[in-house]
């Protein structure tokens, strides 16, 4: 046999194959080096004795695999090489541009779904009702005599003397009271409300109202002040407090006016409490027996509240106009995409 | 309303000793918010100083020299301006380095030559809160009868050191805006003695006899009072500084005293010259052509609900609101009347609503006040006027029926949630004015809010302090589930919205006739008209939401804000109420301006989305293509129907339509929803499964032209005749030289059982005889 160095021959091959610059140089330049170095021993090995036919036949074997480790680790070199520089990026993965958020919701819807969440846990009826309401419901019902103030022409929208635009969600509510015969009525109405009055910071004639009612017998303030306050603890954080005016509501007695801690100066007193450290939020107080009578109830205690939505969305979310509520400025809407 | 600590204190004296926070305490524990509570400022270097002489300046027409005693050794010369000045009144003097409210500060200086040693001050010199200063009062200068000379306490001459509160009352409480049942009030959260000082107390010098004549629809009590030989002064300054921060201007000595009786009681007075009028009166409503030149010299026209006061067959007065220009009081006047009354409050309010007359007293007269105030007005009248001859009053006062009310006690304690004992409650409520015999509980004659047991439970309150009664948690059944599917599916809508990158918008419901009218989709002709709007822009109640949506994009595009898929759900009225639902997109959503990634929205795109909506229901909207909007492109034009019936639409928006919004250059497209009739159709169980096929499915691709002028809905419902279909969809669109359209579409077929190549053959045959017929070419 003849003696070769096949280090110094793989050596070279492996140059030539470092210089090959695509798969097909790589096969040629194996096929190339094979028949020249490779196919030789072979057909010496055909000639050889027996006796020399074990020696050469490993050295042979030894040799070609060497040989195609090599071709194979350069092959896989260049398709490695060519993948990367066949898949181009034509963007920088460091930029981020793309703006894939969903569609977000208003910031009065947001806060409507916060507080009707809580309703849902004590298994409230839901309702948004009607919009356009007989006078009868939205006054006569809840105790707002002919005489009263808050009947005036000049304070809502009228469609004829017995239709109205609602001024408060309480008119759905005295609609779903009329004539209800449960023992245990649980209702919670949302929705626009409307008032003829022109718009400014913090008035808009088209605003909306959470209003609640709960019939039974037996029912006292001290119920009322626990819904009141868990709702308030529900929407604002358990830290915060309420506090309870007397007030008057025809539909209610007694009524209260129910402050809470001031979410801006946590109580200290700040310009947005008139440095009061608290915050209207809600009106409430017991049903008034003359609105339990008009709708046919024999229970003699029910427990009402109402809330502002528009304020309350303000309130928690810091807007300082009514109206931005209402602009749809897409600078305002995105910013409660995160929300809900 | 306006109420200061010294006027209260004339009844409460206790009140001094009590800090302004107890006040604010107290007064919300009685159901009163203070708003607002006012100082004034405190400014040094004041003195009190008397003026000696008075010169004209020598080089000014306007000014006075003064020389000021300002304390027993010094006189300063004052130049001053003011033409009221005169020799021998005490003054308020700034002295040098005086810092004035407004930020001045006083220092000698030489006016025209003359050293000006200090300024002689007018009130609102020495408080921002001047509001009800008297017009005379604003160019004069404060002249003191009685003050110390050198005293550098000087607020105390003018009420400078009293305290404003800024109350706003419960509105059923008309009666609290008088001092004297404010004071009850409050001496029953502090347990002070007060009363209210007898009615009947009064001290007639003469008589004289009128005659009083009123119809019951118009007034409730009427009472008239003389007063002979007025003076014509000016109230002193310790008065004038008490009316001024109780909101009241002063303007004379007699008008001042009768405001002061005003503000104890609530019982607005009207004042007429008695050489002006005869001693009859007559309270009635306007006749339809009646017009009244009124104290402000102006003309009002009258109408027949407005109530007027007549005397001599001549109206006087606007009842409850202003007096007539020719029956008021005036320099000569000697004698004059005085007239107190219970207008119907209703009438009032209409009246000086209409004439836009707000006078404080068709504010208290607004509301119901009570005869038993006028009686204790009128007893008043004989303490504020002594030294006067003040005659009998002439009345006719109906006395109110004595509220009675038979405390219903375990109803009250239920509903307080307490166990208070009777005695407990008349112990308590007596310090408010109630008087109790057994349990039969009197109200006071002014309260005229208290008629039921429900009504004293508010009273017991006041004592008992709501933020001191604990919480109780309501133990309840859960009972039948409500299912409140509106609120849960609306929701779900909203949310499927977003999840295809919608926003929610909340726009108004009311709008102009012009704006009612485009784009009026589903063609209502009854639309809701507001009777009494204030503004032109809320007329209707809208029939659409594209207009106001429209509006959005209008705005947002003014900004340069790009924009974004938008939908809303809101009440609509026409033909009758429906929830409705609509979505606005502009043609391309643009994710990544690098990358160019995008969302190309169109009729198909927002088709997808209804489909959407359909499959929360359970159901299947049909597509029929249409023109008869007028609003869409008509080849970009489709009705929605459910179960035969119109529930929406889907297109694109003519660029006509777009043009009045600015919007000319933009392709939006629009889907209108109607969800009222879908709500009824939800059922929780919708969904029906079906057992999944554990065969290989087969799949087959199929291409084929369509003539020009060819409906592809056609071939489609020929294919749904096809059972062995189980699905398809279209995987390629491909245009020829000869503008020939070919889709491919890949078939899936029901695989119940192993099919072989023959059925294969089969069904594709059927499905190119569905094609042939429908006038398609096959490409095999």
């Amino acid at each position: 046999m003849k003696v070769i160095d096949t280090k110094e021959l793989l050596t070279n091959f492996e140059q030539t194959l470092k210089d090959s610059l695509n798969e097909t140089q790589i096969i040629e330049a194996k096929n190339a080096f094979a028949n020249k170095y490779l196919s030789p021993i072979y057909s010496e090995l055909k000639l050889a004795s027996i006796g020399e036919k074990k020696a050469i036949g490993n050295f042979a074997n030894i040799f070609k695999n060497e040989i195609n480790e090599l071709t194979d680790r350069y092959l896989k070199r260049i398709k490695l090489e060519k993948e990367n520089s066949q898949h181009k990026l034509n963007y920088d993965i460091n930029i981020d541009n793309v703006k894939l958020t969903k569609g977000g919701l208003t910031p009065l819807t947001l806060i409507t779904n916060e507080v009707i969440e809580f309703f849902k846990y004590l298994n409230f009826e839901i309702v948004t009702g009607d919009e356009v309401v007989s006078t009868k419901y939205n006054f006569d019902h809840l105790n707002i005599g002919s005489n009263h103030p808050a009947r005036s022409t000049q304070d809502s929208f009228f469609i004829n003397q017995l239709t109205m635009l609602r001024t408060h969600c309480t008119s759905v509510t005295a609609q779903m009271l009329d004539g209800n015969k449960s023992k245990d009525i649980r209702l919670v109405t949302y929705g626009n409300v409307y008032r003829n009055d022109e718009d400014d910071a913090t008035h808009s004639h088209q605003f909306n109202q959470v209003d609640l009612v709960w019939v039974r017998d037996g029912l006292s303030i001290r119920n009322l002040k626990w819904i009141v306050s868990s709702l308030i603890k529900h929407l604002f954080g358990e830290e915060i407090q309420s506090r309870f005016r007397l007030s008057y509501f025809p539909f209610t007695e007694p009524s209260f006016e129910v402050d809470m801690t001031c979410t801006n100066c946590h109580g200290k007193g700040c310009s947005i409490c008139k440095f009061t450290g608290w915050i209207e939020v809600l009106g409430a107080g017991m049903l008034h027996q003359n609105v339990l009578k008009a709708a046919n109830i024999d229970i003699k205690t029910a427990i009402a509240a109402g809330l502002g939505l528009d304020r309350l969305a303000m309130l928690k979310y810091g807007i300082t106009d009514i109206r931005d509520l209402y602009s749809n400025d897409f600078r305002v809407l995105d910013q409660f995409k995160r929300e809900g | 309303m306006l109420v200061s600590k010294q006027l209260l204190s004339k009844f409460l004296p206790k009140i001094y000793g009590v800090d302004n926070k107890d006040i604010v305490n107290a007064c919300s524990a009685i159901g009163i918010e203070v708003e607002q509570i006012i100082t004034h400022p405190i400014t040094d270097n004041l003195v009190i100083g008397q003026i000696l002489e008075v010169t004209n300046h020598p080089n000014a027409d306007k000014l006075h020299v003064c020389k000021v005693q300002i304390n027993n050794k010094d006189i300063n010369t004052i130049v001053c301006g003011a033409n009221n000045v005169v020799a021998g009144k005490k003054v308020i003097v700034a002295l040098q380095n005086c810092k004035l409210h407004d930020d001045r500060v006083i220092e000698y200086k030489e006016l025209r030559s003359v050293l000006s040693q200090g300024m002689i001050c007018a009130y609102n010199e020495l408080t921002p809160h001047a509001v009800f200063q008297s017009d005379e009062d604003k160019d004069g200068i404060i002249l003191l009868d009685d003050a110390l000379v050198g005293d550098k306490d000087v607020g105390k001459y003018i009420g400078l050191n009293d305290t404003l509160f800024e109350l706003t009352l419960p509105s059923n409480r008309n009666d609290l805006n008088g001092v004297l049942f404010l004071c009850q009030e409050l001496s029953g959260y502090f347990k002070w003695d007060f009363q209210i000082p007898s009615a009947e107390e009064i001290n007639p010098t003469f008589n004289e006899a009128f005659n009083i004549e009123y119809d019951v629809h118009s007034c409730n009590g009427f009472a008239v009072v003389k007063i002979k030989d007025i003076k014509h002064n000016h109230s002193n300054w310790l008065t004038k500084g008490l009316l001024m921060n109780n909101g009241v201007k002063p303007i004379n000595d007699v008008i001042d005293r009768l405001a002061y009786i005003t503000l104890l009681t609530n019982i607005p007075t009207a004042i007429y010259d008695a050489s002006k009028i005869t001693n009859d009166f007559v309270i009635a409503k306007a006749n339809s052509n009646d017009s009244f030149i009124g104290f402000d010299n102006n003309k009002y026209n009258l109408s027949i609900n407005d109530i007027v006061v007549k005397s001599n067959n001549t109206i006087v007065s606007l009842a409850g609101i202003i007096g007539g220009a020719d029956f008021g009081v005036n320099d000569h006047t000697k004698d004059v009347v005085i007239e107190l009354a219970n207008f119907n409050n209703a009438n009032i309010r209409s009246t000086s609503l209409k004439l836009n007359l707000n006078t404080d007293a068709a504010r208290r007269f607004g509301k119901p006040i009570s005869n038993y105030a006028i009686e204790l007005a009128i007893s008043f009248i004989y303490k504020q006027f002594t030294g006067y001859q003040v005659s009998a009053p002439i009345t006719k006062l109906p006395k109110a029926p004595l509220v009675k009310v038979t405390l219903d006690l375990p109803y009250v304690q239920q509903l307080l949630g307490t166990t208070l004992s009777l005695d407990s409650i008349k112990e308590n409520l007596k310090a408010y004015g109630f008087i109790f015999d057994g349990d039969t509980c009197f109200v006071p004659l002014y309260r005229q809010d208290i008629v039921t047991s429900q009504d004293i439970s508010e009273e017991i309150l006041k004592f008992l302090n709501i933020n001191e009664l604990l919480e109780a948690p309501i133990q309840y059944d859960l009972g039948k589930l409500n299912n409140n599917y509106e609120y849960y599916l609306t929701s779900q809508i909203k949310s499927i919205l977003n999840g295809n990158f919608i926003n929610e918008v909340k726009t108004y419901n009311l709008v102009s006739e012009q704006r009612l009218n485009t784009f009026n989709l589903y063609k209502y002709t009854t639309p809701i008209k507001i009777d009494n709007s204030h503004n032109l822009e809320r007329a209707y109640f809208r029939t659409n939401l594209i207009n106001e949506m429209l509006k959005i994009y209008e705005y947002n595009a003014s900004y340069k804000t790009s924009l974004q898929p938008i939908f809303e759900i809101q009440k609509i009225y026409g033909n009758e109420n429906e929830l409705s639902l609509t979505v606005l997109s502009s043609d391309t959503i643009n994710l990544d301006h690098i990358s160019k990634s995008k969302l190309n929205v169109n009729v198909n795109y927002l088709k997808a989305i209804a489909n959407q909506i359909a499959d929360l229901f359970g159901i299947k909207f049909e597509y029929l293509h249409t023109t008869e909007t007028g609003i869409f492109y008509r080849n970009e034009e489709l009705a929605i129907r459910y179960s035969g019936r119109l529930i929406g639409y889907i297109g694109l928006i003519k660029q006509t339509m777009l043009q009045p919004y600015s919007l000319h250059d933009k392709n939006i497209y629009c889907l209108s929803l109607n969800l009222s009739m879908l709500l009824n159709l939800y059922h929780p169980t919708r969904i029906k499964f079906n057992a999944i096929n554990k065969l290989q499915p087969v799949f087959k691709d199929v291409s084929f032209f369509i003539n020009d002028g060819e409906k592809i809905e056609n071939l489609l419902n020929a294919l749904k005749l096809l059972p062995f279909i189980d699905s398809y969809k279209f995987i390629d669109r491909y245009v020829n030289a000869d503008e020939q359209v070919s889709y491919t579409i890949e078939f899936k077929f029901v695989a119940d059982k192993t099919i072989n190549t023959k059925t294969i053959d089969d069904y594709l045959n059927q499905i190119y005889q569905k094609m042939v017929e429908s006038n398609c070419i096959v490409r095999k």
